[in-house]
């Protein structure tokens, strides 16, 4: 059974290959095709004199945009501070108000929790807002995938990533901020809602800076088999984890999860086509860990190696179902499971 | 299908001079609180470590139900290696059932 288990993971990772050997050559026939195209069109107009003229005007002013926006984005650096290193990490998580509810529209209570470096950002109300209102373009938590059955979210009740400092540690740099907000929505609404931005404090070794964040949360209000609204696994680790360097620690990370009989996994967040939407950001595994780093069992199994060094682990915590397996599965991996699957056949039948 | 996103930070640090943690004392288990009746709670915090050379420096709150509010951390006055906290908070009426609180503490 253990062989059978090999060969078939063997059997994948080729098909993929053949797989992305297929797209590639689809799309040197594309590039073909247009760069012929745009070719012939060239050639046609060639001669007119006032294309010549229109396409120098279309150039200059294209230039002239490009410089504006590049002095813009320098300026709103220079003097919006909150752009330098200054996000610490956090998390959305949802609970229903009433599991049990049977209405139409089923209400959610949205609790988002973050992290920040101080005095970067101010402990106030309204962080990240009160520190520097300027440097963030709109202040909701957007729809990111599955928008379509996003419940009326993103017609109606938008919320907003706006949280209230509620504690403070000047030994530590940081302080943590939160807020939890009702949400209505249609029943059986399932959307992803993400909070991205930039940037990280400075991370890894060898250092990097400016890394981006993406806090996404499913929202998943699709009935359970018993007919109630599923309430979501909490996770709870403290940040930030001192580990002392050259030593290797276990850092375990609780869940706590309402619904008996769940099976909770962990895992390392990752980027789409591998799952739906973007998890994490630019703190993707195995960059953002030191090499050797483990996740087993929701327990991180962790080395440093270099003194005043920062990383961010980033995971997601969730039911194993098979209905979720299949939810993970996109474009590639179902050309290949339905290779597989005629694979078995064509061997059943031999 | 529910998945929620775990982010945290991990920072390397010099081997400590004293690598022995604090402990929370003596509140383990479960205190029994009044719906509506506001409560007043000191936790206690022992430095392990010898407190000429090193003290807590200080008490993150990773988790907490709606409504507690904790005091900064102050030092008793006749234990050098004694710390508190002062926990204040009214439960509500939806607040019945367990309600937790976690903490950590930070030596330097």
């Amino acid at each position: 059974m253990i062989n059978n288990g090999l060969n078939y993971c063997f059997l994948f990772n080729i098909f993929q290959v053949y797989l992305r050997l297929y797209n590639s050559n689809i799309i040197r026939i594309f590039a073909k095709l247009f760069f012929n195209y745009f070719f012939f069109n060239y050639a046609r107009k060639k001669n007119s004199i006032k294309q010549q003229i229109k396409r120098a005007i279309r150039t200059a002013t294209n230039k002239m945009n490009y410089t504006v926006i590049s002095y813009l984005f320098l300026f709103s650096r220079f003097f919006f501070n909150i752009d330098a290193a200054h996000f610490n990490g956090g998390s959305i998580r949802w609970i229903p108000v009433n599991p049990y509810d049977n209405s139409s529209s089923i209400t959610i209570t949205v609790i988002q929790s973050y992290w920040w470096v101080y005095p970067t950002v101010s402990c106030n109300s309204y962080v990240p807002l009160s520190t520097a209102p300027s440097s963030y373009s709109s202040y909701n938590l957007n729809c990111i995938a599955n928008c379509s059955t996003d419940g009326g979210y993103s017609s109606s009740n938008q919320i907003n990533y706006i949280t209230d400092c509620v504690s403070i540690s000047q030994p530590l740099g940081m302080i943590m901020s939160e807020r939890a907000v009702n949400l209505t929505l249609t029943d059986g609404a399932y959307f992803y809602l993400a909070f991205q931005s930039s940037a990280w404090r400075t991370l890894n070794y060898p250092l990097s800076t400016a890394l981006s964040w993406s806090i996404p949360v499913l929202i998943n209000l699709q009935r359970h088999s018993n007919g109630h609204i599923n309430t979501p696994p909490t996770a709870r680790v403290a940040s930030p984890q001192f580990v002392i360097v050259n030593t290797p620690v276990q850092i375990p990370i609780a869940i706590e999860d309402v619904n008996e009989g769940d099976d909770v996994r962990c895992r390392w967040s990752q980027k789409p086509i591998a799952v739906p939407v973007d998890e994490c950001g630019g703190v993707c595994f195995p960059a953002s860990m030191p090499s050797g780093t483990t996740l087993s069992n929701c327990t991180l199994f962790f080395q440093g190696f270099t003194v005043g060094v920062w990383y961010a682990a980033a995971m997601q915590v969730q039911y194993l179902t098979w209905l979720n397996f299949l939810e993970q599965m996109k474009n590639n991996d179902v050309f290949i499971f339905r290779l597989k699957i005629s694979l078995i056949q064509l061997v059943l039948h031999q | 299908m529910s998945s929620t996103t775990v982010q945290f930070l991990i920072s390397v640090i010099s081997t400590p001079t004293c690598p022995t943690k604090p402990v929370f004392l003596p509140l383990e288990g479960c205190l029994q609180v009044q719906m509506n009746t506001p409560i007043t709670v000191d936790l206690f915090l022992l430095n392990l470590c010898n407190p000429n050379t090193i003290n807590i420096t200080d008490v993150l709150i990773t988790y907490r139900t709606s409504g507690m509010n904790i005091s900064t951390l102050q030092k008793s006055s006749t234990n050098a290696s004694l710390y508190y906290e002062t926990l204040t908070w009214t439960p509500q009426e939806n607040q019945l059932g367990t309600q937790e609180l976690c903490m950590t503490a930070y030596t330097k």
